[in-house]
């Protein structure tokens, strides 16, 4: 007999009776028992193979071995992200993050809702960033005149090159904009060290006019911000704020909460735009006026003016109100100008303290110093207009650069990010200049125009690598922490070639960045947490020295008067890739320009009047062909000369041609043929706004991509308007709440009464405790696209490239379109984000021949990829157009081109396959999660607003509500309650559960234009 | 022309030669130039047995090349994948939809033809049925191609087949593609059914008459044993009248669920209610300018003037005209609707597709189904080949057209006008559509080559040496087309 094992007495005794029933290795009543008798299992065991043997047998997929932890790290789930704060900058303005990080790879950019700048919100390039860290075409190693050396003999490079240069005689350094206070502790101590060494910055997206234009009035290396949730009325000269500029995250935060209109007779602030360009934010204003840029700064004196008193500082007088007088601009005021600057003067003093005038990047820095005369004189400085103290160094401008470079000053120049070869002015000719300096050391993130001609080249980490610290204009210093080590280890940031320059080998910008934030060890831990290692607060009110504006104010010239002969140049950064920085991502490159809808590409914009006067073809109408081309140009400045498509945007000043900066790249495959650089015009004296351009058209043609062709809501042919976009005036729709939703009988856009909208069908299982909705506030939005570049990294969203785009295959799950209103001398825009508004009566669903999408129990029409065998016949079907098919692999195409970019993707997220339709899934994948939360709580509901999708989180403006329209209070509910709600194509019984909030506009009555 | 003459059976001697009469109606022969039961067999089964001509060789080359570009086209659509083609959003159905729809509607005559009109006692169909039955499975054929290669995933295509299944997934039964599924996969099974039991006798015939064993084996393997008994007669004719009887719905019911791709849906431009008339009044058009066409090559090339008569031609013509005519009307008629139903979508369709970006597309459909066919009103275009020949090529392209105005101008422009997009076609939509020519073009020859073309058993029962009791002397000469007579 064996040996008996027992495992406890009671098992030895009842061992003696027969084993019981629950230890026996199978129980019946084991769930997991087959009950089958020999002959059905025989027959179960056939059927199986016979099946693997001809089903598998033809679909065989790699079999895959996922490698589970030995040891689990304690405090990692697998697919579960972790979250760390972070900050990001580009040029001067900083967004505070809150990264979303996967297995050790930062996936999805979110804002850190304690930052002021951010709020919760971000921009696109902060959305962005995450695709930008994994770009294949970074540079990796360092570069020795072109040729790899090991990163230790860069680090003793750099560590021994000021030793040739003792006290800096010959040595400088050249950095780009980012507001870092410990970049600019180490500044100092390299100038304490080395007095005589040179410091310059340069930086495309650094405003420097404005921070010329408070040093001139005694307010140097001081920030603005503006709390425009303050402001009633807010005067916008040539700044995108809403569409970029600046802190156009909290600016366009602030603007939007006087701009929610949840009931009739609210009041709403008003918005007016001055600008020769078209923007997001033109498109926002409720009355806009479009003058060419130079006559931005008249607008300005005009409107100061008005405003400016006698009790005002006598320079103060002099410069605007004296000045006026004698020479009056030299420009004859149109009516419309005269009338406006009345207006918006008399606007302005009505709303005095509870205003705002801002000006742009592009207008000089005197400008700059009248807004803030203007704005101090309104009362509005320190309620809606705020100057901080940020401690920021006057550095040496590339100009001065420049001319040290002619006087042989430097013999060493290393330059710290940025590609100055590039990006300055083109007549500063930095590359042959750049050449008679003995070392060139250019620490970048790809092997630029800069790197190709320097001795060294140096990887430049991403900030998601690195640490740093940046402040932000209110003074808020965010703490920049790297969520991943530099995915090439020679990546170094400018703290750490700083340190070794000033002969730490090893540098640990941890410590750096702590020092300099003067915290001790709990205050440090806490600031890493929150990502805030300072509050900004508001400090003392400012002392504005008026004494140096006549210094300033000497540089205007006055205004010019662009003819079609000699038309005036306006630079921009690039709605998407900015001065270029973003040339290489491929996010970026595919994100239609807000206004014309361009991408891939950069255009010379022109206004229809002066595309016609200069012969040249109007591009921006439909055409019958499948590709949209505009005419090739050349745009010559003082001898020198680019070529680039024009393309035709109503909105544009006459006389005026809109060139966008950061194009014309070759950092990369995505760069590559990607647009037109125009910086070699670009002139140091006037970098945004020159006079004296002349066109010569090319005769060629150049294919475009544009993801819509067609601008208006106006129908070609017939003339009869589609009210897809519904708007009115704020004092309308007081009056007539109801005017939105009123049938077409009764004068209203609605084709049906909501009675007789009967289907055939049985309405779908809409049995779920909770139902998802959504209401999109046209009033809010401010189409600056990062919506779209949200979804796109949240759900992995591929790219397809320009000539894909050109052809209509652009894969964006949310696109904004873009609608021309008013008439083409005067245009007005709107937009629209569009999605899968997630129909209850999908017409989607009823197509579909092998059921790959269905509506889910909580009302989402649900798509099954692995069902999907793309008949797009749901595509046709879509009356929005919204569903997108995979015509290529191009998640595999990305993987092999950039194998990198796979690190990104949302675990959460099906990577979609070549030949299936994918959609908007109002964000599935946070929604369940969000129920796994409540449910792990013992609870069934989802708290309101416990679930973000990725769109709405990233929207500055909050102008996407989501939730349970089950429930009554919820702020969806309540939304869709508003008389402004309504359904887009509610006549096809659709029952849409997004649903949009009628646009409204506030504009001066007395600058309507008739019969508008 | 007069070989026949020659060898003359006995079966010939004993039956009064034929002088153009016609056994029932008493109406113009239905077969010309003095054919008896023996001249028919010859001819038909000579077309077979001789050496073929050159111009088979020449058609026969030239589809086989088409149908190499087909493989090659095939070939790279699936390696490559759909996007391949000019389809966009929002135009997601290009080409291929357009000659799915193109192919079906041709495959309509045969079935027309064969049944419908065997079941009105259309006696002059029994000249053309076989061919005209030929060319619809072809055409089905073709058809079937394009929206098995149009879906992204061709390799789950069977997805759409109710297999029962692990997951318990089933397709959809709400879609008009599922219906499209069964639709035209029953009507190419009863088509090749149909046309093969009419087949029997005279794959017997070939049978008998075959020389080398693997003829008589492969003719014999099909004959099915038949040795024409009477109770073989008896049970083929029954069973030819119940799949005349179960194939004539069919002829409505397929066209009427390809239209349903469209009318189901609520695209304006396809959301229609008179689609299903319109599609099968168009498909029996486009059916009989193909068969128009076939017939004509056929009889040029192989010398069966006197079988493919002019009357023949002429009633075909008169098809066309009416039909074309009730395409005309449909045409019409929805453009009136999309006015009086007041709905601006709609509205702006037909305006757009008569004036806007596809407006050329529109005018070509317009000038080919409706004008052309209207010459066809004089008898003398009606007996004129070239004229007939030509005609017939335009209603295939107009009708092409019509299939493409209504898929892409509808997708072209529809509600939303910023999703507005242009579609074109690419290399490969093109030589996509031209293999199909290939593959139908290489089946029509092999069809040719290796079938008796002309039904031999059926037509010998319209001549006047099947009348037992007829005395051509009794009868006035109708006078014949031949001159000579």
């Amino acid at each position: 007999m064996s040996t008996r094992h027992w495992r406890s007495v009671r098992d030895l005794r009842e061992g003696e009776k027969g084993r019981p029933e629950q230890l026996r290795e199978f129980s019946v009543d084991d769930p997991a028992r087959l009950d089958l008798d020999r002959r059905s299992f025989m027959g179960l065991v056939g059927a199986s193979a016979a099946l693997a043997g001809t089903l598998q047998g033809c679909l065989r997929k790699d079999v895959e071995h996922i490698l589970p932890y030995a040891d689990r790290p304690e405090d990692l789930i697998p697919g579960h992200p972790r979250f760390y704060r972070t900050a990001m900058a580009i040029g001067d303005s900083v967004v505070g993050l809150h990264v979303a990080s996967v297995d050790g790879r930062p996936i999805k950019v979110e804002g850190n809702p304690d930052h002021p700048m951010s709020r919760g919100a971000t921009n696109r390039w902060n959305q962005a960033s995450v695709i930008h860290l994994y770009d294949p075409d970074r540079s990796q190693k360092p570069l020795k005149k072109g040729q790899e050396v090991p990163q230790s003999e860069a680090v003793a490079f750099l560590a021994g090159l000021l030793g040739t240069y003792q006290g800096g005689g010959g040595f400088g350094v050249l950095v780009d904009g980012t507001p870092s206070p410990t970049l600019w502790r180490m500044l100092s101590q390299l100038q304490a060290a080395h007095p005589q060494a040179s410091l310059y910055q340069h930086d495309v997206s650094f405003n420097r006019a404005q921070a010329e234009g408070l040093a001139g009035v005694g307010l140097a290396g001081h920030g603005v911000h503006y709390d425009l949730s303050q402001a009633d009325v807010v005067l916008v000269l040539d700044a995108d704020v809403f569409g970029g500029e600046g802190d156009t995250v909290s600016l366009t935060k602030g603007f939007t909460q006087k701009r929610k209109v949840s009931a009739p007779g609210q009041a709403m602030n008003r918005l007016f735009v001055v600008e020769p360009r078209f923007t997001a934010t033109g498109a926002m204003a409720d009355n806009r006026l479009r003058v060419p840029g130079s006559h931005v700064g008249e607008f300005l004196r005009g409107v100061g003016g008005a405003i400016i008193t006698d009790a005002a500082p006598a320079a103060l007088r002099k410069e605007v109100v004296d000045r006026q007088k004698t020479e009056p601009g030299g420009l004859a005021w149109s009516d419309r100008f005269a009338q406006f600057v009345a207006e918006v003067g008399k606007d302005l003093k009505a709303a005095a303290g509870r205003s705002a005038v801002i000006v742009g990047e592009r207008q000089p820095a005197w400008a700059h110093a009248l807004a803030a005369a203007i704005n101090a004189e309104l009362g509005n400085v320190g309620k809606t207009v705020f100057y901080t103290a940020l401690g920021r160094p006057t550095l040496g401008t590339v100009e001065a650069l420049a001319a040290d470079l002619d006087a042989g000053k430097l013999r060493a120049l290393v330059i710290l990010g940025g590609s100055p070869v590039y990006d300055a002015p083109g007549d500063l000719d930095l590359a042959a200049r750049l050449a008679k300096v003995e070392t060139v050391v250019h620490l970048g993130y790809y092997v630029d125009e800069t790197s190709k001609l320097a001795a060294w080249h140096l990887p430049l980490s991403h900030s998601l690598e690195a640490w740093g610290d940046l402040v932000s204009s209110d003074g808020t210093v965010a703490v920049q922490q790297p969520l991943i080590a530099p995915l090439w280890e020679s990546a170094q940031s400018p703290l750490e070639v700083l340190a070794r320059l000033l002969g730490n080998p090893n540098p640990d910008t941890y410590a750096l960045v702590k020092e300099t934030s003067g915290q001790d060890d709990l205050g440090w831990r806490r600031a890493v947490h929150d990502g805030i290692a300072k509050k900004g607060e508001p400090g003392a009110a400012p002392t504005f020295d008026w004494s140096g504006l006549p210094a300033l104010c000497a540089a205007d010239k006055g205004p010019t008067r662009p003819t079609a002969r000699a038309l005036e140049l306006d630079f921009v950064r690039d709605s998407a890739v900015l001065d270029g920085r973003y040339a290489n991502t491929g996010w970026l490159q595919e994100l239609p320009d807000p206004i014309s809808k361009l991408t891939w590409d950069n255009a010379a914009f022109l206004s229809p009047a002066t595309a016609k006067e200069l012969g040249l073809s109007d591009s921006g109408t439909p055409v019958s062909a499948v590709e949209v081309t505009g005419e090739l140009i050349e745009v010559s400045l003082n001898g020198r000369t680019v070529k680039i498509v024009a393309w035709v945007l109503p909105g544009v000043a006459d006389n005026v041609v809109v060139l966008p900066l950061g194009f014309g790249r070759d950092l990369g495959f995505i760069s590559k043929g990607a647009g037109f650089d125009v910086t070699p015009i670009r002139p140091a004296a006037t970098p945004w706004v020159a006079y004296g351009g002349v066109i010569k058209p090319l005769g060629e043609r150049y294919v475009v991509a544009t993801t819509q062709e067609y601008g208006l809501m106006v129908e070609p042919l017939t003339g009869v308007k589609r009210p897809v976009v519904r708007e009115a005036s704020n004092e309308g729709y007081s009056k007539d709440p109801g005017q939105f939703t009123r049938l077409v009988k009764d004068g209203g856009p609605e084709l049906m009464t909501a009675e007789s909208n009967v289907s055939l069908w049985v309405p779908p299982n809409a049995t779920g405790g909770q139902q998802w909705g959504m209401t999109i506030d046209l009033n809010t939005c401010t189409g600056c696209n990062v919506c779209t570049i949200a979804c796109q990294s949240e759900n992995n969203i591929p790219i397809v490239g320009k000539e894909r785009v050109s052809n209509g295959r652009e894969m964006h799950w949310i696109r904004l379109d873009r609608y021309f209103t008013g008439s083409e001398d005067e245009p007005s825009a709107v937009v629209q984000p569009m999605a899968c508004a997630q129909c209850e009566m999908a017409p989607c669903e009823n197509v579909c021949p092998v059921a790959a999408t269905t509506h889910s129990p909580e009302g989402l029409n649900d798509m099954a990829y692995n069902r999907c065998i793309g008949t797009r016949y749901c595509t046709n079907n879509c009356p929005f157009k919204v569903r997108r098919y995979n015509f290529f692999n191009y998640n595999q195409e990305r993987e092999q081109k950039a194998p990198l970019e796979g690190m990104q993707h949302n675990p959460n997220v099906t990577v979609r396959f070549r030949g299936v339709v994918e959609k908007c899934t109002y964000c599935v994948q946070r929604i369940n999660e969000a129920k796994i939360a409540v449910k792990r709580q013992g609870q069934s509901v989802v708290p309101d607003g416990a679930i973000v999708p990725a769109c709405a989180q990233a929207c500055p403006a909050d102008a996407i509500l989501f939730g349970d329209i089950n429930d009554p209070k919820s702020r969806v509910s309540l939304a869709k309650t508003e008389p402004r709600n309504y359904e887009v194509l509610r006549e096809l019984n659709l029952h849409a559960r997004t649903s949009y909030l009628a646009k409204l506009r506030n504009p001066n009555p007395a600058l309507q234009p008739k019969g508008a | 022309m007069s070989s026949h003459e020659h060898t003359a059976s006995l079966l010939d001697q004993v039956a009064r030669p034929a002088t153009g009469y016609d056994p029932v109606g008493g109406r113009d022969p239905l077969v010309t130039d003095r054919a008896d039961f023996a001249s028919i067999t010859n001819d038909v089964c000579g077309v077979i047995e001789r050496k073929p001509p050159v111009g088979w060789w020449v058609f026969f080359l030239i589809s086989l090349g088409l149908l190499g570009l087909l493989g090659l086209s095939l070939a790279v659509l699936v390696y490559e994948g759909t996007g391949v083609w000019g389809i966009n959003s929002p135009v997601g159905w290009g080409w291929a939809i357009v000659n799915f729809v193109f192919w079906v509607g041709i495959g309509h005559a045969g079935t027309l033809i064969s049944a419908v009109l065997f079941l009105f006692r259309q006696k002059w169909r029994t000249g053309i049925n076989r061919f005209a039955e030929a060319m619809t499975i072809f055409a089905v054929v073709c058809a079937l191609l394009f929206p098995t290669i149009h879906v992204g995933r061709i390799w789950l295509l069977h997805y759409v087949f109710p297999i029962p299944n692990q997951m318990g997934a089933w397709p959809n039964f709400r879609s008009p593609l599922l219906w499209d599924v069964f639709a035209v996969s029953i009507y190419g099974t009863t088509s090749i059914l149909f046309w093969y039991i009419g087949l029997i006798p005279d794959l017997a015939t070939m049978r008998d008459r075959a020389k080398s064993k693997i003829a008589q084996r492969v003719y014999g393997a099909f004959a099915l044993g038949w040795r024409g008994s009477t109770r073989h007669w008896q049970h083929y004719e029954v069973a030819y009248l119940l799949l005349a009887g179960l194939a004539t719905p069919l002829v409505l019911s397929v066209h009427s669920i390809v239209s349903f791709d469209f009318a189901v849906s609520q695209l304006p431009g396809w959301h229609t209610t008179i689609f299903p008339p319109y599609f099968v009044a168009g498909a029996i058009f486009s059916g009989f300018a193909m068969v128009m066409n076939l017939v004509i090559l056929a009889r040029w090339a192989f010398k069966l003037e006197h079988i493919f008569t002019m009357k023949h031609l002429e009633n075909m013509a008169r098809v066309i005209l009416l039909t074309g005519s009730m395409v005309g009307y449909a045409y019409a008629m929805e453009f009136f609707i999309a006015w009086y139903s007041g709905n601006p979508n709609e509205s702006f369709a037909f305006i757009n597709r008569a004036f806007g970006n596809y407006a050329w597309a529109y005018w070509i459909m317009m000038s080919c189904n409706v004008i052309s066919p209207q010459i066809f009103w004089f008898k003398k275009a009606r007996n004129n080949v070239f004229i007939l020949f030509v005609v017939s090529v335009f209603v295939n392209i107009g009708m092409w057209f019509e299939r493409f105005v209504i898929t892409v101008t509808s997708l072209s422009r529809d509600f939303l006008p910023a999703s507005w997009d242009y579609y074109s076609p690419t290399i490969w939509d093109i030589s996509t559509f031209l293999g199909s020519f290939g593959l139908f073009g290489t089946l029509m020859c092999l069809f040719i080559r290796f079938v008796p073309q002309i039904a031999i058993a059926e037509i010998k029962t319209v001549l006047p040496a099947a009348d037992p009791h007829g005395d051509p002397a009794a009868h006035k000469s109708h006078g014949t087309v031949e001159g000579a007579h």
